[in-house]
């Protein structure tokens, strides 16, 4: 990427872009420099979420850029101006790679016209500005005065315990300001620049968000002196305003920018009727604010300070792999590892902080109690959720919707904690429930049509397949009635489908498994076996309906529009089981949890499947890294050792590549140590653990139902089996399974009984 | 009794402040099944004294209750929003939506548009046309852009020289290179050409000979012609070459006696050394004797040909531009590193990624091949752990090129 300047006579082609004709100046952060036809070292390494400043002085005849906020200093001086010379913002862009401009329609984030003189190609809106900073003088003048009734004078007060408290002149006063302040609401630049920052300031105390009820006041206020349609404009831009700072704010040493804009995040989700139109607004956005970047200047990220001491495995076994027992290791070395496990804990630390922010959001998200407005916050998640799922799992999803696997990865962490604490919750409350230790996916999700599973693959087949074949089946076991509508109007969407029920005795299910066996990762996976027998069992309980048809009364099933949803629709009442209608007699008769948290739990498991299991491999690259540098540094260091004294050359080759290994080192062990606390903690891989059982017991409860485990759809075993592969060979390097006490032996026996009970079908 | 007939019938009156936005404030009675719509009308009705001529009127107002700072429904009655006898109310106007813009706005919104687009080069000169001018004579010293082929030989050259410094005390250096100059034997064997043999056998001289002419001569059909002539009575000049006929010979070399273990290092070192060069021998240039004879029937002499061909890796017509025009590279710039203190092989040297892949064999197997084969290049571009230095290389070179 070259970002920079370029007259109208610069002719750019596929070889020469910004920064390679005479008259283009550009700065590259990808290699750190500067070009102008010739190049030069300039600047510092750029990543993803920087922002670059670019600066152009036509009277001095300079050019400067900088790097959030910290000028590079002047990149190019004497360039050429006079008649015809006239200069155009540019950029040069390879595949992939994507900018966003501000040329002055939104705040400047590093504003240089302060104390340089600079100023955005586009002009801020000067006199709404100062209306808009007037009338929140006269907001901030009304907070902090309350009036004396019986003195007939106005008092001042402290504007952050302030409440209306329903008086009358107040109100009338606050009325007439937003009478002009609203409109002005509605504008971008102006939400952004005063707005935000006004409602910054308010937690800039400190404190927890709850501590600051300022903000819930001014929110209750808006709804109430803004009409709709102005709350709605601003709440957006407000959220986006917020979405942007917090994806592109550099991380420093205590991700200071991070928590601040995750706080005023929290403390607006915080407002019910605010936060209920936020969701309905667009949960995906929002995806940004789980995610952590990973810095890639670590100095400036403060991981020097932080892990002052750098330390990489130094002893390995034949195969190339760390040695285990450690009593070899010197004292020296001992205390630089400690030193540094220490530095990664307090690393550790520092994001929890933010995670437990993220945490917060999402459980403001999936409050169920929220009943005062219209539906509760849960169920308009539940929907905007499964959307987010629909759009990321259908091929024919356009690739800027799709969410990047690396927010994917964080979104999912977050969210199994608020559901495990939500689902803990409500055990505490209905002891009759099961613990969120215990936690499966009831196998009706599966069939009874309240669950929308898209287009993807059932073990069996395709859903309308299925309708077909077992439609006796699911009559018999779970008293589900398909409509015969439903049927024909499935047969007239494919006849392939069709064709196969002629041939009913052939396991169908075969042909869609032969398909599905022929994907590398299945082929790649160590329990490909198990893989084979769950398939077999599918096609052998497709054909073998072992229970006679039995009770009489029947239910219809309704098929509803995802988006349309309501909380009787999926929590159920007296009569109505919700999203678990059709209990299959093997099921117990015993509440599981909310029935929102399965379909949560059922997304996140599908989450797994979409992208994080490969983003989690992908994440591997970096201790691989340090692994195959700490080999090269350690050989190179021995042959240092070996090395004839008459031989010189060869002595100074070796210390100059020991010396480029072990700044490489440096640099990497810090870069590990951030991705093992994002990414490969303790804590993450108890989620992986987590989510691998419940795909177990899902499977173990599903398999019960007999021929009705064709309806599971194929994720929940490609999950089973990728969450393991990803316990044993990505997390193991910074955390050993078998260092988690009793982990490995359970699973082993929940494997065990699940292949005796796979064998009993057989 | 009429009235109070009415008054129960309406249920309860209550009596209500009401405030407008311009500080009028009246009591207001209202019976509780009153809904807030008709509420509204009333107060309106008292507010613009007399009748509401515009419909629109009632829309456009809302009514806030104080006490609990809530907006109420219109459609409920005073009862249902739960309003108390005193109670204040607030009389608001509402602001309205923006209004879609009219068609005309639109059209004339695009135009302004259109106007706006970016300015041409009349329009930059009309609005520059009085400035002074500056710098216009910027000087840009346009280096010469190096062409990666032939740059990237030297850096080859230096490259192997290093990395042979790195990997010579590897335990199983020896073991290593060996096998690499016996994969570059492998190429090698018998291979004689064949229109060079023909050319030869045709002028009379025995094929066995023949060969050992053209192997010695590097498939040379003149020298190895001058050769015969010259070896014509040489009692040794049917003895087979080393190496070709007895192919134990090299091998059997390789072996040599166990040295004292204190100098086992520099017997290794040495041994190294020889392989190397014998690696390096192998380099050697072999002409296409085709390209060769057509160059030189265009009447150059038969050195300068093979020179030209050698810079141009066996490309006729590169080759003849060569010999046509400056001559650069000379061929003895061929065999030439680049300069090791150069800030470029500095920069390649303080790569991780380049220093990471000189650790590894293969790497150095794979420059030796590229020097020889500049074609196979792109085979090790391809290939997984030679792959990323190559890439690595390629990037600092055309980075630092425009230096």
């Amino acid at each position: 990427m070259q970002i920079g300047w370029c007259t109208l006579n610069c002719r750019f082609n596929q070889e020469e872009g910004v920064g390679d004709t005479p008259d283009s100046y550009a700065y590259d952060g990808n290699r750190v420099r500067k070009w102008n036809v010739t190049t030069t070292n300039y600047g510092k390494s750029w990543a993803a979420g920087d922002i670059v400043s670019c600066l152009i002085d036509l009277d001095e005849g300079t050019i400067t850029f900088c790097l959030n906020g910290q000028s590079l200093g002047v990149a190019f001086s004497n360039i050429k101006t006079g008649p015809g010379v006239a200069y155009f913002p540019a950029i040069s862009l390879s595949f992939k790679e994507s900018v966003a401009f501000n040329f002055g329609s939104r705040p400047l984030r590093y504003p240089y016209y302060f104390y340089a003189c600079y100023l955005p190609l586009q002009s801020p809106p000067t006199t709404d500005l100062i209306k808009a900073n007037r009338l929140l003088g006269y907001l901030k003048t009304v907070l902090s005065t309350s009036i004396d009734t019986q003195e007939e004078k106005l008092v001042e007060r402290d504007s952050g315990t302030w409440q209306i408290q329903g008086d009358p002149t107040i109100l009338v006063t606050l009325a007439h300001i937003f009478n002009h302040f609203a409109p002005l609401m509605c504008k971008v630049y102006l939400v952004e620049d005063v707005l935000m920052n006004f409602l910054l300031s308010i937690l800039e105390g400190g404190g927890s968000v709850d501590e600051h009820p300022l903000i819930q006041q001014l929110l209750d206020l808006f709804w109430l002196l803004m009409e709709d349609h102005e709350v709605n404009e601003c709440l957006k831009q407000l959220m986006m305003s917020l979405l942007r700072a917090y994806r592109f704010s550099p991380i420093i040493p205590d991700l200071g920018f991070q928590i601040h804009y995750l706080r005023l995040t929290t403390a607006i989700l915080r407002h019910e009727k605010s936060r209920k139109y936020l969701i309905t607004f667009d949960v995906l956005r929002s995806v940004v604010f789980f995610y952590i970047k990973t810095p890639l200047r670590v100095k400036e990220a403060g991981l020097d300070e932080l892990i002052p001491t750098t330390w990489w495995p130094t002893r390995f076994d034949k195969e190339g792999k760390d040695e285990r027992d450690t009593c070899e290791e010197t004292a020296e070395e001992r205390l630089r590892r400690r030193a540094y496990e220490r530095g990664c804990h307090r690393l550790k630390k520092r994001i929890e902080v933010v995670e437990e922010l993220q945490v917060q959001i999402l459980r403001l998200m999936l409050n169920n109690k929220d009943k005062g407005t219209g539906e509760a916050s849960r169920y308009i998640f539940l929907n905007k959720f499964r959307k987010f799922l629909q759009e990321n799992a259908s091929n024919r999803g356009n690739p800027t919707v799709l969410c990047p696997p690396e927010y994917m990865v964080c979104f999912i962490h977050r969210l199994i904690t608020a559901i495990r604490s939500y689902w803990d919750e409500g055990k505490r409350k209905s002891p009759g429930s099961i613990s969120s230790e215990d936690a499966y996916v009831p196998p009706q999700l599966f069939y009874n049509g309240k669950v929308d599973y898209f287009d993807l693959q059932r073990l069996g087949g395709l859903l309308s397949h299925l309708k077909k074949t077992l439609k006796d089946d699911l009559a018999a076991k779970a008293n589900i009635i398909i409509d015969p509508a439903e049927i024909q109007a499935s047969s007239m969407d494919d006849l392939d489908e069709d064709e196969e029920t002629g041939a009913a005795q052939r396991p169908s299910g075969a042909v869609a498994m032969g398909g599905a066996l022929a994907r590398p990762s299945w082929l790649s996976s160590p329990t490909l076996g198990r893989a084979n027998r769950f398939l077999s069992t599918a096609a052998v309980s497709l054909m073998t309906p072992r229970r006679p048809l039995a009770p009489p009364e029947k239910v219809k099933v309704r098929t509803l529009a995802v988006e349309q949803r309501t909380e009787e629709d999926i929590e159920g009442s007296h009569g109505n089981d919700g999203l678990l209608l059709g209990r299959p007699l093997e099921e117990p008769d015993q509440p599981i949890t909310e029935k929102s948290l399965l379909e949560i739990l059922d997304g996140v498991v599908m989450m797994y499947n979409l992208s994080v299991h490969q983003q989690l491999g992908k994440m591997v690259v970096v201790s691989d890294d340090v692994h195959e540098y700490a080999v090269a540094l350690k050989d190179t260091e021995e042959k240092i050792a070996r090395c004839p004294s008459r031989r010189l050359d060869i002595l100074e080759e070796l210390q100059k590549s020991q010396k480029v290994f072990a700044e490489k080192l440096n640099h990497l062990s810090r870069r590990l140590a951030w991705i093992n606390a994002t990414i490969y903690s303790k804590e993450k891989m108890l989620d992986v653990y987590w989510l691998l059982r419940v795909c177990i017991r899902t499977i173990e409860h599903s398999d019960s139902t007999g021929s009705l485990f064709a309806f599971m759809p194929e994720f929940y075993l490609n999950v089973a089996m990728n969450s393991y592969s990803a316990l044993k060979n990505y997390f193991s390097p910074s955390n050993c399974m078998e260092e988690l006490p009793g982990i490995i032996k359970s699973f082993l026996s929940q494997l065990s009984g699940n292949m005796k009970s796979l064998c009993n079908e057989l | 009794m009429f009235v109070q007939e009415e008054k129960i019938f309406a249920g309860k009156v209550l009596k209500v402040h009401v405030c407008t936005m311009e500080g009028t404030e009246w009591l207001e009675e209202v019976t509780e099944d009153t809904t807030i719509e008709k509420l509204k009308e009333k107060c309106l009705k008292h507010y613009v004294h007399g009748s509401l001529e515009d419909p629109k009127t009632l829309t456009h107002h809302k009514l806030i209750h104080a006490a609990t700072e809530r907006i109420l429904t219109e459609s409920k009655t005073v009862a249902e929003e739960n309003l108390k006898d005193k109670d204040c109310l607030l009389l608001i106007k509402k602001r309205p939506p923006q209004a879609p813009p009219k068609m005309a706005d639109i059209s004339s919104e695009e135009k302004k548009k259109q106007e706006n687009k970016a300015p041409d080069k009349d329009a930059i000169l009309k609005a520059t046309a009085n400035l002074s001018t500056c710098n216009t004579e910027r000087a840009v010293t346009q280096h010469n852009i190096k062409d990666f082929q032939t740059e990237l030989r030297k850096i080859l050259v230096s490259l192997i020289e290093v990395a042979q410094k790195l990997l010579a005390l590897n335990p199983d250096a020896v073991e290593l290179f060996k096998k690499a100059n016996a994969m570059l034997d492998e190429d090698e064997e018998d291979r004689v050409d064949e229109t060079a043999l023909q050319q030869l056998t045709e002028m009379g001289f025995p094929e066995s000979r023949a060969v050992k002419a053209l192997r010695l001569n590097h498939m040379s059909v003149t020298q190895a012609m001058e050769w015969l002539i010259e070896h014509v009575d040489d009692p040794m000049v049917d003895t087979p070459l080393p190496g070709q006929d007895t192919p134990g010979v090299a091998a059997a070399a390789a072996p040599a006696p166990a040295p004292a273990p204190a100098s086992l290092e520099e017997a290794k070192q040495d041994e190294l050394t020889e392989i190397f060069k014998r690696i390096r021998r192998k380099r050697e240039f072999r002409p296409d004797s085709q390209a060769v004879i057509a160059l030189m029937e265009m009447g150059f002499d038969e050195k300068e040909v093979i020179d030209a061909l050698r810079v141009n890796n066996n490309q006729q017509d590169a080759a003849c531009e060569w010999l046509l025009g400056d001559r650069k590279p000379t061929p003895e710039d061929l065999d030439k590193g680049i300069d090791t203190s150069s800030p470029l092989f500095q920069a390649i040297l303080e790569n991780p990624v380049v220093q990471l892949g000189l650790t590894n064999p293969k790497t150095l197997l794979a420059f030796e091949d590229m020097l020889e084969n500049p074609l196979n290049s792109t085979q090790w571009m391809n290939d997984p752990e030679t792959g990323p230095v190559m890439l690595q290389i390629s990037r600092i070179f055309q980075t630092l090129n425009r230096t």
